[in-house]
Formats: structure tokens, C-alpha cells, sequence
């Protein structure tokens, strides 16, 4: 069986989020409270402005199941509702199926760690 | 029952004289529409002021006065506003301060007023904004431009004014300077005779850790600093770029002032007057953040927001990155930093201090289990660390009597999706919750100025 992760709604305020760390990689089988990806949502919604709104959060699988395809990439900025990862229930399955089901996730509100000094210590 | 008398009240100045000047003003600029219906201590309107003349022999001229220093108007009693429409010149005579100031001179009417005093119908609201560089001029509104320290005051009350200071990032700004950003909320709301400084975080963030070192460094701290920057910042592999000095200057002015140890220039109707340093302090523990940076040869610790490192040139960058190091900072740290803080201000004075808590729920999560969020919790998932600050908090509260602005509370109870949706900026009603909490808390202490405590 195949499932789908897409941006959800995290707060009523959001339209967009960009893609911060991906903690998986494709092709990994993942058990439940494993770590998807993190993620930023500016409510400003890309207005410029001092001292945006901006929160952090982290996505992990609440399923038991294969990553099969990421389809984001590290700083995208993606809408609510967009495709960012596939999974499936056995390692080999099509992907051409459509989807009958959503992902189950947490969502967790998390220190956001910004890499701008660069290196981290 | 009979009815109230209907009464006129004219809008005239009042008295406002400094022994050793002459008071100047502007043409006034109104903030309300002709047929008003005014509130007590509304303020209506506003001119710039200045002190003129040869200061007396011992007096200092209050420098800051010549340039940001205005006066808004407040009637005492509710009523209807009517402005007279020649106290206005249009432009520049209601920005330059060509008028000698009049006791006598009238702005306007309150119909309806009740039971006002027609000697003394305003009330003088004083504003005062430092300028980090005298070219940052913007006189476009009531202190408006860009201050390293904004404060107001009531100008009727003579005798000791009770001073606090707020060391502000964004959550605090609007429940301190209000709507128009020039205190008026927070006035109407306070008899005086009192003063509300605000030091926004224009650069440095006045977590603990910073505002520990601003009371500790002396003169020859901030020589080395500015010396090391002077030599350090040209020398990198990037030439600066006049925001980059922009931001060297600014920077340098953040680290050579001490907010909690200053004290001002208080003009009244009474005259000329000095008040503080600070009888008490507000601080936020969401200027707290897991990371400050160090530097690594003198130790000065620097802390800016996220937007602000975004923002940096390359040439600062590179600055940062060879003579900086990141350090982090666990609530145990920050716990350390508000101990070593409380005894300094305990030492120096007996400052009264004030600290806003932190939203620690957010309706934005689904949490079900922690194996996806890595250990220490405190480090990853801002809900414990929120947590963990508040009930340090509450540790400092028992320990040294400082006092909890409890934010987490009152964001519970109005609603954190419609108030306080990110967790730091509220909405204007919850601003005005959190700023009743601070009133309430001073009064409590007995802040001179800020009311008799409730019941």
C-alpha cells in the first residue's frame, strides 16, 4: 500500500513552509517516531519585514514503512498540500499506484537551530 | 435627578518653564479628528520641543532634549474635541521649534467636560528618543526615528519618579510603546508622577547573559572592544561596506551602554529635574535563545536575532566567523546568567525585576511519542524548552522575589491561534492583557508613580 505525506496545515495562518534538514533517505524502512524532516513557517508570508514570525517544526512517520521517494529537497519553499514524500508498506512496491492513504505524523514545534553562523561547532 | 451642566473647557498649555532656558515649541500636529470624543489622558495631539539658551553654571544641558523631545497633549476629563485651527501652521513651523511656549496659549475646546478643571484641562504627556547617531533624524511623527532609548513621562507631577526600564525585543515593543509606538496606551493607564524607559534591541538581545556584562563593563572594557573592532573588521579578507560600519557602530554603541545603571533628564511643569536609575526592570525569557556567540580573545558575548545574522555582509560575517565562537546555551546557563544578574542588580540597587514567561503550549502539535525528537528534549522541542525556562523561572521566583509576567497563562486563556500565533507576537488585545499584568505587578511593589496596588 502506498501513502503520501503532504504539507499539511500546521497552522492557520501558514500557505507556505520551506524545507529545512531531511533526516531520511529514500529506500529507508522507517519505524514509527522516526525523523522525516524539519521545516520553517514564516507567517509574514514572504512579506520583508524585521523580526519575521517564524517557527520551526520536525515531521516524523507515525507508520511502519519504506521511504520510497523524497520530493522536496532542502530549501524549497512548497504550499500547503504539496507532495513531499511517498512511502509504501512492502520495500518493492509500484509507485505508479495512486495513494489510498495519508501518512500518519507528529508534528512537534522545534527549537529552531538555523544554520547562518555556518559551521557548527 | 437633574442633569449634568454642560461644560466647555478650553485646551490652554498650562505652565512649563526650566530654570536657565527658554522652552521652545513647534506648531502643533493633531492625532484626532476635530468633534472627538475623548477619553481622560488621551493623548490628541503633540508639537516637538526645545530648551534653549546658556545653561546655568553646574547645569549640563539635557542634550537629548534638543532633538527628539516632544510634548503630546491629554485632556483630564472625557469630552468632545474642538481644535482650534490656529494653534497648526503646516510645514516646517509645526516641525521646528520657533514658538516660545505660552501657558496661555489654547489648542482647542472640550464640549461636554464635566466637572474639568478650566485652568489646568491637559495634561502634558513628555517624549524623548536618544538618537544613536545624530543624522538618524526623522521628526515625521510622534517619536518617531530610529532611538537607542525611547522614554515619556507625565509632565504634571513634581517629586521622585519612579522609572522602569523595559529592555525590549518585539514581544515587548507593542505592550510598551502601544499602537502609535509613543507609550500612550500605557499612560492612560498610569497617574505618575512616573517614567517608562524602552532600549530596543536594535542589535544586541537583551538576554541575561548580555545585560549582566553591560553592568559590568568599564570604561576600559569598552576602549579594548572598540580598539578590536577598529583593527579587526578592515583587516578581514572582505572590505566592509557602509552598512557593515552601520552595523560596527551600532554594535559598539550596544556594547558600551548600561541601560539599568543610566539616568535622565526629567522636565515638568515643576522644572528640570533627575530621576533613575531604574527602580524596576522588565526582561523576557524569549530573549533567551539556545545560542549566543563569544568572542574569543576579550569574552564579550554578542546575541542577535536569527533575522539579523540573515542579514549580515559578508564582511561582518567573516568577522564573526574568525573571531567569534558559537556557544550554547542550556536552561541551566540561562538559569546561571538570571543568578548572577539578580545579585548584581541586588548589589548595585534595589531595582525591582520584572521577567515575562514564555508560551509553553502550542495547538500546532500532534505529538505522540518523543523517538523522533533527540535527547535532550530542552535542546530540540521548543514546548519543553519553554517549560524548563518557566519553571526556572519559578525557582528565581522563590529564591530572589523577582517577579513572573505569567505570558504562558494569559496566552492560555485568550487563545494562542488568535493571539499569539507564533508564540512571540501578539495581538493588540493580548498586548493590553500583558500590559494590565505589568501594571498590576508594579503596583504591587509600590513603583512610585504607578498607582496604589488593587484592593
Amino acid at each position: 500500500m502506498l501513502l503520501t505525506l503532504k504539507l499539511p496545515l500546521i497552522n492557520e495562518h501558514m500557505s507556505t513552509a520551506v524545507i529545512g534538514v531531511i533526516h531520511a533517505t529514500e529506500g529507508d524502512a522507517m519505524q514509527p517516531g522516526a525523523k522525516l524532516l524539519d521545516l520553517t513557517v514564516d507567517l509574514s508570508a514572504a512579506s520583508v519585514q524585521d523580526c519575521p514570525p517564524v517557527s520551526a517544526y520536525r515531521i516524523a512517520l507515525r507508520d511502519r514503512a519504506w521511504l520510497r521517494r523524497v520530493c522536496v529537497a532542502r530549501g524549497d519553499e512548497v504550499g500547503v498540500g504539496t507532495t513531499l514524500a511517498l512511502f509504501s508498506t512492502t520495500p518493492d512496491e509500484p509507485l505508479d499506484a495512486s495513494p489510498i492513504h495519508a501518512a500518519r505524523v507528529t508534528i512537534a514545534g522545534i527549537v529552531g537551530e538555523f544554520d547562518l553562523w555556518g559551521a557548527r561547532p | 435627578m437633574g442633569r449634568e451642566a454642560v461644560t466647555t473647557v478650553p485646551l490652554k498649555l498650562g505652565p512649563l518653564a526650566c530654570p536657565g532656558f527658554r522652552v521652545q515649541r513647534s506648531g502643533i500636529r493633531w492625532l484626532r479628528e476635530d468633534g472627538h470624543r475623548c477619553r481622560p489622558g488621551e493623548v490628541i495631539a503633540y508639537c516637538n520641543i526645545a530648551l534653549s539658551g546658556r545653561a546655568p553654571v553646574g547645569v549640563t544641558p539635557p542634550v537629548e532634549n534638543t532633538h527628539d523631545f516632544q510634548v503630546a497633549f491629554a485632556p483630564r476629563a472625557a469630552g468632545v474635541l474642538r481644535r482650534d485651527p490656529r494653534c497648526s501652521h503646516g510645514g516646517w513651523i509645526d516641525h521646528n521649534t520657533v514658538i516660545e511656549w505660552s501657558e496661555d496659549f489654547l489648542i482647542g475646546h472640550l464640549d461636554g467636560a464635566a466637572g474639568a478643571d478650566p485652568h489646568q484641562a491637559l495634561s502634558l504627556l513628555m517624549v524623548a528618543g536618544r538618537r544613536p547617531s545624530q543624522f538618524a533624524e526623522d521628526r515625521s511623527g510622534l517619536l518617531t526615528g530610529w532611538h537607542d532609548r525611547k522614554r515619556a513621562w507625565w509632565g504634571e507631577a513634581a517629586g521622585p519618579t519612579g522609572t522602569l526600564v523595559s529592555l525590549g525585543i518585539c514581544e515587548l515593543l507593542k505592550v510598551m510603546l502601544g499602537e502609535r509606538f509613543a507609550f500612550t496606551e500605557m499612560f492612560e493607564a498610569v497617574p505618575g508622577p512616573a517614567q517608562v524607559v524602552f532600549v530596543p534591541d536594535n542589535l544586541q538581545v537583551p538576554c541575561a547573559r548580555v545585560v549582566l556584562e553591560q553592568l559590568r563593563r568599564g570604561p576600559a572594557d569598552v576602549q579594548a572592544i572598540a580598539a578590536d573592532i577598529a583593527g579587526t573588521l578592515p583587516a578581514g579578507p572582505v572590505v566592509p561596506t557602509a552598512a557593515d560600519w552601520i552595523f560596527a557602530g551600532t554594535l559598539l554603541s550596544a556594547l558600551q551602554q548600561s541601560p539599568l545603571t543610566e539616568t535622565y533628564d526629567v522636565l515638568t511643569r515643576a522644572g528640570l529635574q533627575r530621576a533613575g536609575p531604574a527602580d524596576a526592570v522588565l526582561l523576557s525569557l524569549a530573549a533567551e535563545s539556545p545560542f549566543i556567540v563569544r568572542h574569543r580573545r576579550l569574552g564579550y558575548a554578542v546575541h542577535l536575532h536569527d533575522f539579523r545574522i540573515a542579514q549580515l555582509g559578508p564582511a561582518v560575517r567573516a568577522w564573526f566567523e574568525t573571531h567569534f565562537e558559537r556557544v550554547r546555551r542550556s536552561p541551566a546557563d540561562i538559569q546561571r546568567d538570571y543568578r548572577e544578574l539578580v545579585a548584581a542588580l541586588r548589589a548595585h540597587s534595589g531595582i525591582r525585576i520584572l521577567t515575562l514567561n514564555c508560551m509553553s503550549t502550542t495547538g500546532d502539535e500532534n505529538i505522540v511519542h518523543y523517538n523522533g525528537l533527540d535527547a535532550p528534549l530542552h535542546d530540540t522541542l521548543q514546548s519543553v524548552r519553554a517549560k524548563e525556562l518557566n519553571l526556572m523561572l519559578h525557582d528565581l521566583e522563590h529564591e530572589s522575589g523577582i517577579s513572573i509576567v505569567d505570558v504562558d497563562a494569559i496566552a492560555a486563556d485568550m487563545g494562542g491561534w488568535a493571539h499569539l500565533p507564533d508564540g512571540i507576537h501578539q495581538s493588540g488585545a493580548m498586548q493590553a492583557e500583558i500590559r494590565a499584568e505589568i501594571l498590576r505587578i508594579l503596583r504591587a511593589q509600590r513603583i512610585p508613580g504607578f498607582g496604589a496596588p488593587l484592593g
